[in-house]
């Protein structure tokens, strides 16, 4: 069935010029303002996220109305159009696969929440401050200020960690000493270390273990909790604490070392001096 | 009205060019006017508050009582020249975890009533017109611990200052604040108490005599599952029911509600590694 045209234009006359043209002038204002009210009261009722997406619903769904309304109004019929959209709308998915895998991995994301705005993420191989949930992709700002987006689709698919999402964070310090240590003289030294540092708590309580026997030194874990905004500064003032205290205690972080035998499985190997400079 | 504060708390006059030093508890605190601005600086003796100690306080108006070179000044900038400084006594800004003398177990419908100290802060304020707080100093340098689960706990303060179960001259200083708590296990299961999350947020600071008192809670344990209701009376202790009011609770208003105020060591400290 064809459109007829001649109608179309026959039909326009000023009144409907005056009514579509209020139409656009009135409605797309408000469907603006109203957009980015519901964004706001969703985000503060709920979550940032919930808010860009109702938002962005509201957003799109008002546009529609009013272009639907426009067309009304101008006698466009709307039959064969939305038949055409139809057919359209199939092509363009089609051919847009991977930008309605985004969207929808966007609304997985966002009913999920393995991250808000402000949370800092690693997802693949970037770590950094989620900036915004979009409806194709998420932007994040790494520490050191880059832009990094991520489709939807890729972070549905990854393995996410979100590292803000809890109040406290343990720091893991693994490191060796040498086998003539006394474990005992330092699990009390770092448990001093700790006592004297304002950023650790005193519970949960330092973790001191022995992990394993390695091939050059006994192997250590020590971990400590701290306040999950002071991980970087509490991490590097116990490890610069640590070296000092170490160096002051005489105790050995020792570097990888290998002994050889020759012969007997426990005599050293034999030295002779060739010349008795004495 | 606010009653007479012992010194160093209240009212000191400050005139241009002049410094005073205060010593409280473990924080050392000079202050200056210079060209009308107020300036402030603050350190801690390395030693924290331990049980015993004599945390005395002290006022000098020596010359110059000069910070040491590690300690840096701060700087207000206020809505006329500065003349007085007023130093007014304050519960801490969280809640406090403390450990009893020794861990102890209130039986089934038993009560029992302890006695915290704890250390005040400082609050710096603005004499005149609308007085108007500059800042909060703590009179010691507390560490931090971490009181609940994981994913719902909160930040306090630890002192491993005791809870007393009995009230002895020693506990009063000027530095810091006595706080009764009344314990009431109304559930059908021994409590086993080994820390006591104390809110004193919640609570108001009363004065009488030079000591300072805050006051009573009381708290109903109604059941590990269920845990404790938390009320405070609004008013003096009974030890000390003459003591005037010297500061509201930080936030009021929350009457009889329910949280976590005890916890046994194996609950908090027992985490396995993995």
């Amino acid at each position: 069935m064809g459109i007829d045209w001649k109608a179309i234009v026959d039909a326009i006359t000023i009144v409907v010029l005056i009514r579509v043209a209020l139409l656009i002038l009135l409605g797309i204002p408000f469907v603006f303002w109203l957009s980015r009210f519901v964004r706001i009261y969703v985000g503060m009722k709920h979550s940032q996220q919930r808010g860009f997406l109702a938002g962005k619903i509201v957003y799109y769904t008002g546009l529609t109305i009013i272009v639907i309304t426009v067309l009304r109004e101008t006698g466009f019929p709307l039959t064969p159009f939305l038949g055409a959209a139809g057919v359209v709308g199939v092509a363009l998915g089609f051919a847009s696969q991977t930008s309605l895998s985004n969207v929808i991995s966007g609304i997985f994301l966002i009913a999920e929440k393995p991250f808000e705005v402000g949370d800092t993420v690693t997802i693949g191989d970037f770590t950094g401050e989620v900036l915004s949930i979009d409806t194709l992709s998420v932007k994040l700002r790494s520490f050191d200020n880059k832009f990094v987006r991520i489709p939807n689709e890729t972070i549905v698919k990854s393995q996410i960690t979100n590292l803000t999402r809890f109040p406290i964070r343990r720091i893991d310090l693994s490191f060796g000493i040498a086998y003539k240590e006394d474990p005992e003289h330092v699990r009390r030294v770092l448990m001093d270390i700790v006592h004297k540092n304002p950023q650790c708590l005193e519970d949960p309580e330092a973790i001191f273990r022995i992990m394993d026997f390695g091939s050059s030194s006994v192997n250590i874990l020590f971990a400590v909790w701290v306040l999950r905004g002071d991980y970087f500064t509490a991490k590097n003032e116990i490890m610069t604490e640590i070296l000092r205290r170490f160096a002051r205690e005489g105790i050995e972080i020792p570097f990888p070392h290998l002994s050889v035998y020759a012969g007997s499985a426990t005599a050293p190997i034999p030295v002779r001096l060739e010349n008795d400079r004495s | 009205m606010i009653p007479e504060l012992p010194v160093p708390w209240g009212r000191h006059d400050l005139s241009s060019g002049e410094t005073l030093k205060f010593t409280i508890g473990g924080c050392r605190l000079w202050a200056r006017q210079k060209l009308g601005d107020l300036w402030l600086a603050w350190n801690y003796e390395d030693s924290t508050l331990k049980e015993g100690d004599d945390a005395g306080s002290l006022f000098a108006r020596e010359q110059p009582p000069e910070p040491p070179d590690d300690t840096s000044w701060r700087r207000w900038a206020l809505r006329a020249a500065v003349r007085e400084l007023r130093l007014m006594p304050a519960l801490p800004d969280r809640p406090i975890v403390v450990c009893p003398d020794h861990a102890f177990h209130v039986g089934v419908e038993a009560r029992t009533r302890v006695y915290v100290r704890v250390p005040l802060w400082i609050r710096v304020e603005e004499e005149g017109q609308g007085e108007r707080t500059l800042i909060e100093i703590p009179t010691v340098r507390l560490s931090n611990i971490w009181f609940g689960g994981l994913m719902d706990g909160e930040l306090c303060y630890y002192i491993s200052s005791a809870a007393r179960r009995q009230m002895t001259p020693d506990l009063i200083h000027a530095d810091l604040a006595v706080c009764p708590v009344q314990i009431n296990n109304i559930s059908g299961e021994d409590l086993d108490v080994q820390k006591i999350c104390l809110r004193v947020i919640n609570l108001s600071l009363f004065c009488e005599g030079g000591h300072f008192w805050a006051d009573e809670s009381l708290v109903n344990f109604k059941g590990k599952d269920f845990g404790s209701v938390f009320d405070v009376t609004g008013r003096a202790p009974d030890e000390k029911k003459g003591a005037r009011l010297v500061m509201p609770p930080r936030i009021s208003g929350r009457k009889g509600f329910v949280t976590r105020m005890f916890s046994s060591f194996r609950e908090l400290a027992g985490m396995p590694y993995y």
